[in-house]
């Protein structure tokens, strides 16, 4: 189950970040922020090595006893995290691949608003709507 | 990687389980020997020990020939400490093993050295298991071991102490041949087993069976106590044979490692070898079936694996792998995992050697400071590449560099091979929980191959392994633990995951469950460390520009963690400096929108709250200057430029009144008083936007108080007190004064307002001064915020202003008597303003007094009049300043005054004269006949008058009266209609006042700002608002009974609210009610010929001009003599007097003033009764010379009157045609006339003539004669009237229908009355 | 097709009305232009957002200057780029041999001092796709006779 989403500006700048129960808000902070590590060292490598892996989702990034985080990035460097609770994997790889869809999507709708400015945190209450949604669902 | 059966394969009970991993393990040293080096007694202190240590651990390979004379390299590793523990694996990693030792000590006597020594036997005693050799440094002794500063005397008791050494001391030169070198440097442990061996380098036939025979024991009983070598050397810059030393004690090491290597080679293949076992396994061996195959699999797999290691350490690289792979194959089938895995490690270790050669050396160096925080520099990338020394890519080097040892060694493994091995092994281990630390250590070396290759992603995975493995750590360890992976990460360029354990160490130095005592000082340094990879820079200007890369809520996270712990550590001002940038943080965020949310407003009031306090514990006040921390990081100064927001930062021009300008202005339009009008302070205001050094168009003066306004917000939704704000400034000595402010707090910051805050300062020097931002103390903080930071979007960092030198200043004051003092403002163009009431012709004056206020004197000093309305507000105004520039200069304090008269200028006319006039003219004199009242004697004469000098109209019927009353009739009514107009046309305009303006500009300067060519002006304006007095409504000319004189009849309208006394001439008064209009007659001397001749001679005018030159005359004339005095009591503008007793009365002040007649406008036909016409009339009755003195004539019935008119022209040209005419007429005193008086008398003679012309200087007598029939009264008059000469007359406009028309008409005055009696 | 040509029109009105707002001074007429810049960039900067959702990601900057050639350019302009060079070393032209917002104004080199403004928007639009897709770069344009317009894109490297 996904317990965190969370953005990540072209900068590496937080945009957007949920999770189910705020009391871990930090903690996830955290999570993603170290996660960024990944996914910048696993666009450099399928970008160097001629792998010609190249889809937008990463796939996993990390993972520990307690969560599991995956990653996906937009050719506009805009990173998307989603972290699921690794005691139940009931979400397999494609369904990931599904949320990570209706979030890009979600954000390229975000992007056509004129008052969210690219760059800046995401303050849009019917995306955070959204992303909420997503949450519950896939949990 | 990890496996659930983790559990089930080790030991439950870990009490023997080396717990110290060493992260700074590589490959590489499994191919070490390893020695330790200790630090003996206090003498040596640290700093020489650890550059002892540097020098030795520099020189880690060495060139050893073996006995097969082939070159060996063999590599050792230093080490300062080594837990015992560890030495226990020594079995399971030979490399593991301590097999050298090295104490340091220094030492000047003898017996120091025994003491010294001891310990060295301690030690040596506690590695004994494992230590080969092992030797003493001493420094501070002569090489042969005499004190070094000393004399021999001292060598007597050493020797007895020591005869072991002694008596090797001989024996020693055998084997000088190879330590010639050191000989005397060191003392041999003559072991025969050694001869042989040394001998055996000569001769190589021989050395096998020497060795394998007797030897062994030998070599084995020499490990077991072998004596210990000592080395002396003066000091520590004298040790020059050091590092040969060192090249003899690794290669002793050397041998016997060989000589083990080549025992356990011929045990393999015995049928029984001692069964290897780690630490933890040796308690399994209970109930173990030691006969079973798999166990004797293992023996012998282990064997070999030991065998691989310690070929590996004695540089047999070929030979290990081979080892290695052996054992491996034995094992796996023996599922001997913990042993496979070893063999794998050491397999992996091998290539890599191999494959990575370069590895050693970067990592030695790495290895000093890699705890110590200092490595803790970037990616370090590059130089894991063995810091550039390679161009080419690892990779594709490495490859070619394996391709070659493929042939050499055929079980080299290539780079991947190796990671994969690594991953088995690490696999492997993971099944005994007791082998955490060895699995700990396998993955890191994996990494560090890892990073080597560039594969970062998996080194991750390795490493995220390594945090995974649960070890029973010290809470030391735990801190260590974390620091090594955060330097491993840190490696990766995982920055953020390295700086995630820097801070988690952190917080387990002070986590609360530990058991040692928080370290905060640790637990600061690495959270210090830790910043960097939450993109958090302590400067707040980086910050403001950077920290978007940031996360703000793990920004503030650590700034709160450092915070506190700084303030754990008692530093308080460091403290501060992160509060206040945690604050400065929030703000940031604040501005982003929605960054705001990472904490609450009122969380952030805490924060501010808990700066505060914290500034309130600071005992001495904060420098705002960098904090310099022991380990000499510098903290760079934190301004909370946005705690209050400056919104614009504005200087001010001074006062119009005390700006400085210049004697004589460049251009006009910055002269004048208004030189600073608010249309230039938008052009000023503009200016700091666009220019990026901005200067400003005007000047400050020294000496005086100068204001900066700021514009500033609240962004706290905290009240914000700002105190002691004050200008920072440059260049120019300047003396800010401080001010405070308290800013509420801001709930919505869309709709808050921007507070103003004037900082003002006083300029002590001119020059040119430079403002750089502004100094202020919030929450207890000072700030010294520069413009720059401040205001990024002004473009420039600071303003710059020129001060002129001082310059006096004058305070003005306007007042006038009667008036109470007027405002004096200094803060407009305007110092003083002055507004009055006057009645129009009285007249005032105000005293404008100048005190010099300032302590220069004024030297120069000039007033002028500037009329705000081009009215003639000069008539109003007066003023002359001569005798107060004759006062110049004025010394400081000195008071002068000007008096300013001012006069209630006007022309006292109904203010819609000018139709009322035209409609006089139109109706002619006639108008004033009804509305006359005057006394009858007048009437009449007027009448008379008015019929033979009527309009031509008139004039043409002139013979038939009827037709003249008629006339009167219509005059009557059309006079009522002017009459009429005349009471609307003052009714509805007599109230308004009329207001004069006027600006008095006074420009002065002295003092030195009088030198540079400055000045100040200012003005003051006076306004006076004129009320109507007395209003002359209509006029008129009427004869006087003498023909010097005549009348002035005036219509006088009293505009006032107050009855009006009023003198019209030296002895006549009158009282007007309050709007109320009476005509008074004003006998005036007629105009003398004299005065106006010069117009009748004049013949280029034409009779227009003529007309007005003359009117221009008379009204002079009237003017210069009448004067019309009035005065107005019961005005409520009085002076009030208090009374000795203090009582106060008011005492009315009755008002005066006077009405000139200057500008009437005077009707042509009153002209020629208002002056002496130039046609003298003289009549004479009976031959008797007629006279105005005379009463009346009286003749009789029947008589004949003889009338003769003389006709005199004064002046000296000729005039022309004159028609004389004379008639008699009676006067009913009823207002009209009896003309027809053909029934009463008869006219003998013509009673008219014509004369054409009279020559100047000439008189012309006419003459007839008059028969009364009937007694009664009758009246005679003589009219003279001059024609309208030819040449003039087309010029004339309505005479189209008349041919004939008098120019002038003159009239003998009086009428002559004549009483008729009866016989 | 009257749709697309709404946006013509719609380009025209942007450009007449920002030069016209301010066509008083020379300078605020390239404050015009900036103005027009900006207002490309940041469309541009939105729009690749939602052009490249569905797209591969992108392994080099040569695979990006391809992508806003084929699916931006043919997104925008209904047509692809016809010529693409590169000097390798940052610089890559971008000719359109009939550009869509030139095609209607001549032919010729009528008009030709007059073609600036209409370019400037497209400019921006593609410095803001670039900087989107994280090139920082300077776009330029030039004209010889119209409609044809060359595009030369100028990465800025780090």
């Amino acid at each position: 189950m996904a317990v965190c989403i969370g953005f990540i500006g072209k900068e590496n700048s937080p945009l957007f970040l949920r999770c189910i129960n705020q009391s871990q808000e930090l903690q996830f902070h955290y999570i993603m922020h170290t996660c960024i590590d990944f996914v910048e060292e696993k666009i450099i490598q399928s970008n160097k090595s001629g792998s010609d892996v190249r889809e937008l989702y990463l796939g996993l990034l990390y993972s520990s006893e307690e969560v599991k985080a995956y990653g996906f990035v937009t050719n506009t460097k805009i990173k998307i995290v989603i972290i699921i609770d690794s005691t139940n994997s009931l979400l397999r790889d494609n369904e990931i691949r599904a949320i990570f869809r209706k979030l890009h999507n979600a954000y390229t709708e975000l992007v056509c608003n004129p008052f969210y400015t690219p760059g800046d945190p995401i303050t849009s209450k019917s995306f955070g709507a959204l992303v909420d949604e997503l949450l519950a669902s896939s949990s | 990687m990890r496996s659930a059966v983790s559990a089930i394969l080790s030991a439950p009970a870990p009490e023997s389980n080396m717990s110290h991993p060493d992260y700074r393990q590589t490959a590489h040293d499994h191919a070490a020997l390893l020695i330790m080096v200790r630090h003996l007694g206090s003498k040596l202190n640290t700093r020489n020990f650890s550059r002892l240590y540097e020098r030795i651990s520099k020189q880690n390979s060495f060139r050893i020939k073996d006995s097969s004379g082939s070159v060996r390299t063999i590599s050792a590793r230093f080490i300062k400490s080594y837990p015992i523990e560890n030495n226990e694996w020594g079995d399971f990693q030979t490399h593991r093993r301590v097999l050298g030792l090295i104490c340091v000590g220094e030492c000047t006597n003898t017996q120091e050295v025994s003491e010294l020594s001891k310990i060295h036997e301690s030690l040596r005693s506690k590695f004994s298991g494992t230590l080969y050799d092992s030797c003493c440094l001493f420094l501070g002794l002569q090489h042969d071991g005499t004190p070094y500063v000393t004399s021999a005397v001292e060598h007597s008791p050493k020797e007895k102490q020591q005869p072991v050494l002694s008596k090797d001391q001989e024996n020693s030169s055998i084997s000088s041949k190879t330590h010639s070198t050191q000989a005397e440097s060191y003392i041999s442990p003559c072991s025969d087993a050694e001869e042989p061996r040394s001998s055996g380098i000569s001769d190589h036939d021989s050395f096998d069976e020497t060795l394998t025979t007797t030897n062994l024991s030998n070599i084995t009983g020499k490990v077991v106590s072998h004596p210990s070598r000592t080395l002396y050397y003066p000091s520590l810059d004298k040790c020059v044979t050091l590092e040969t030393d060192l090249q003899d004690f690794v290669s002793s090491l050397f041998w016997v490692l060989e000589s083990k290597r080549l025992v356990s080679i011929g045990n393999i293949d015995k049928e029984k070898q001692p069964f290897l076992c780690a630490p933890f396994e040796r308690k399994d061996l209970i109930g173990m079936d030691l006969e079973s195959r798999t166990h004797r699999k293992r023996c012998i797999g282990r064997w070999r694996k030991q065998v691989g290691d310690l070929s590996l350490q004695s540089g047999l690289i070929a030979e290990a792998l081979e080892h290695y792979q052996a054992a491996a194959d034995v094992l796996r089938p023996a599922n001997d995992w913990l042993w496979l895995a070893g063999a794998f490690e050491g397999l992996c270790a091998a290539s890599v050697t191999l494959l990575y050669p370069h590895l050693r050396r970067p990592a030695a160096i790495q290895r000093n400071g890699s705890l110590t925080g200092e490595g803790f520099n970037g990616r370090i990338r590059s130089n894991s590449s063995g810091a550039g020394v390679r161009s080419l890519p690892p990779d594709i080097d490495t490859h070619q560099h394996f391709l070659k040892n493929r042939l050499k060694f055929k079980h080299a493994l290539g780079p991947d091979e190796v990671i994969e091995k690594y991953h088995e092994a690490v696999v492997h281990y993971s099944k005994y929980r007791n082998a955490g630390v060895i699995e700990t250590e396998a993955s890191i070396k994996a990494v560090h191959v890892l990073i080597e290759q560039r594969k970062y992603l998996s080194a991750a995975e390795f490493l995220q392994n390594v945090v995974f493995i649960n070890l029973h750590l010290s809470d030391e360890e735990k801190i260590q633990r974390f620091t090594a992976l955060s330097e491993l990460y840190n490696q990766l360029g995982f920055k953020r995951k390295s700086s995630f354990f820097r801070r988690v160490s952190a917080m387990r130095c002070v986590a609360p469950m530990t058991t040692l005592q928080p370290n905060w000082t640790l637990c600061y340094q690495l959270l210090f460390e830790s910043i960097s990879g939450f993109k958090l820079s302590l400067d707040p200007g980086v910050l403001s520009h950077e920290h978007a890369n940031g996360w703000p809520a793990l920004q503030v996270q650590i700034l709160q963690e450092l915070t506190g712990t700084a303030r754990r550590l008692g530093n308080v001002p460091l403290a501060i400096r992160h509060a206040s940038l945690l604050v400065h943080l929030l703000l940031i965020q604040q501005q982003q929108a929605g960054a705001a949310a990472i904490l609450s407003s009122q969380e952030q009031a805490e924060m501010a709250k808990q700066l505060e306090q914290l500034s309130q514990r600071s005992e001495t006040p904060l420098h705002p200057g960098p904090l310099a921390l022991e380990n000499g990081t510098i903290i760079p100064p934190v301004s909370l430029t946005l705690l209050p927001k400056i919104v614009s930062f504005k200087l001010q021009p001074p006062g119009a009144v005390l700006a400085a300008q210049r004697l004589v202005p460049e251009d006009e339009i910055n002269s004048g008083p208004f030189l600073f009008t608010p249309i230039q302070f938008g052009s000023f205001r503009k200016q700091p936007t666009r220019k990026t050094q901005v200067e400003m168009d005007f000047q400050w003066v020294e000496g005086d108080r100068c204001e900066v306004i700021m514009q500033v917000i609240n962004p706290s939704a905290y009240e914000l007190r700002v105190s002691n704000m004050q200008l920072l400034t440059e260049d120019v000595e300047f003396e800010p004064e401080t001010t405070s402010v308290i800013l509420p707090p801001t709930l919505d910051p869309k709709t808050t307002a921007p507070t103003p805050v004037t900082l003002s300062g006083i300029p002590r020097k001119p020059g040119l001064l430079k403002i750089v931002g502004y100094s202020m103390t919030v929450l207890g903080l000072k700030n010294h915020c520069k413009l720059k930071s401040a205001m990024p979007f002004m473009g420039s960092s600071f303003f710059s202003i020129h001060v002129v030198p001082a310059l006096p200043r004058l305070s003005v004051q306007i007042a006038s008597p009667n008036h109470n003092l007027i405002t004096t403002s200094e803060s407009q163009s305007v110092s003083a303003a002055s507004s009055l009431q006057l009645y129009a012709g009285q007249s005032t004056e105000c005293s404008l007094s100048l005190v010099n206020t300032s302590d220069a004197s004024v030297e120069s000093f000039d007033l002028e009049l500037v009329h705000a309305n081009r009215l003639s507000s000069n008539q109003v105004f007066s003023v002359s300043i001569d005798n107060l520039k004759a006062q110049l200069p004025w010394q400081p304090g000195t008071a002068v005054s000007v008096t300013v008269y001012v006069q209630g200028a006007s022309d006292f006319l109904m203010p819609a004269m000018n139709d009322c006039l035209t409609n006089v003219h139109s109706a002619d004199d006639s108008t004033s006949l009804p509305s006359l009242s005057g006394p009858p004697s007048i009437f009449s004469r007027l009448s008379s008058h008015t019929g033979v000098t009527g309009s031509p109209r008139n004039k043409a019927k002139r013979a038939e009266s009827l037709v003249s009353v008629r006339s009167g009739a219509s005059s009557v009514r059309s006079g009522g209609s002017s009459n009429l107009r005349a009471t609307e046309c003052h009714s509805n305009s007599h109230i308004a006042p009329r207001t004069v303006a006027a600006l008095l500009k006074l420009q002065y300067s002295g003092g030195p700002g009088y030198a540079a060519g400055f000045c100040r002006s200012t003005s003051v304006a006076l306004t006076v608002e004129i009320l109507p007095s007395v209003i002359i409504t209509k006029w008129d000319v009427l004869p006087a009974e003498t023909p010097s004189h005549c009348y002035l009849v005036l219509d006088i309208l009293n505009a006032t609210q107050y009855e009006m006394e009023l003198q019209y001439s030296s002895c006549k008064h009158i009282a007007i009610e309050a709007q109320d209009t009476c005509r008074i007659p004003v006998p005036v001397e007629r105009c003398p010929l004299v005065k106006l001749a010069h117009v009748y001679t004049e013949n280029d005018l034409n009779p227009e001009q003529q007309l007005e030159k003359i009117a221009k005359i008379c009204c002079e004339h009237i003017s210069s003599l009448v004067e019309l005095k009035w005065s107005i009591s019961g005005v409520s503008q009085t002076s009030c007097t208090s009374t000795a007793d203090g009582t106060e009365y008011n005492s009315p002040r009755p008002i005066k003033g006077k009405a000139s007649l200057s500008s009437l406008r005077i009707a042509p036909s009153m002209l020629d009764l208002l002056h002496i016409p130039p046609i003298q009339l003289e009549i004479e009755l009976n031959q008797e010379t007629w006279s105005a003195e005379r009463a009346e004539f009286v003749c009789s019935v029947g008589d004949v009157l003889d009338v003769t008119v003389n006709l005199f022209n004064a002046l000296s040209k000729f005039l022309g045609p004159l028609n004389l005419q004379i008639a008699v007429y009676q006067d009913l005193q009823n207002g009209t006339f009896h003309r027809r008086l053909d029934t009463r008398l008869l006219t003998i003679g013509s009673d008219r003539a014509l004369v054409g012309k009279m020559d100047p200087n000439s008189s012309y007598k006419h003459n007839c004669g008059i028969i009364f029939f009937t007694p009664g009264n009758y009246k005679l008059d003589v009219v003279c009237s001059l024609q309208i000469s030819t040449q003039h007359r087309e010029a004339k406009f309505n005479m189209s229908y008349d041919p004939i028309h008098e120019q002038h008409i003159w009239k003998f005055v009086p009428s002559v009355e004549i009483i008729v009696s009866e016989p | 097709m009257a749709d697309d040509a709404l946006f013509d029109f719609l380009h025209m009105e942007i450009v007449s009305h920002v030069t016209k707002s301010d066509a008083g001074l020379l300078q605020d007429g390239d404050e015009a232009m900036s103005k027009l810049e900006q207002i490309g960039y940041s469309t541009g900067y939105r729009f690749i957002e939602r052009l490249t959702k569905d797209l591969s990601r992108f392994k080099d900057e040569l695979e990006v200057m391809k992508a806003i050639c084929k699916d931006f350019w043919s997104a925008v302009f209904k047509k692809q780029v016809d010529n693409l060079r590169t000097n390798h070393q940052g610089v890559y032209v971008l000719q359109d041999n009939k550009f869509r917002f030139l095609a209607s104004i001549s032919n010729s080199r009528q008009y030709l001092e007059l073609a600036p403004k209409y370019l400037v928007f497209t400019c921006g639009l593609l410095r803001g796709a670039l900087a989107s897709l994280g090139l920082t770069c300077i776009v330029t344009a030039e004209v010889t006779t119209m409609p044809a317009c060359k595009f030369q894109v100028h990465l800025q490297r780090a």
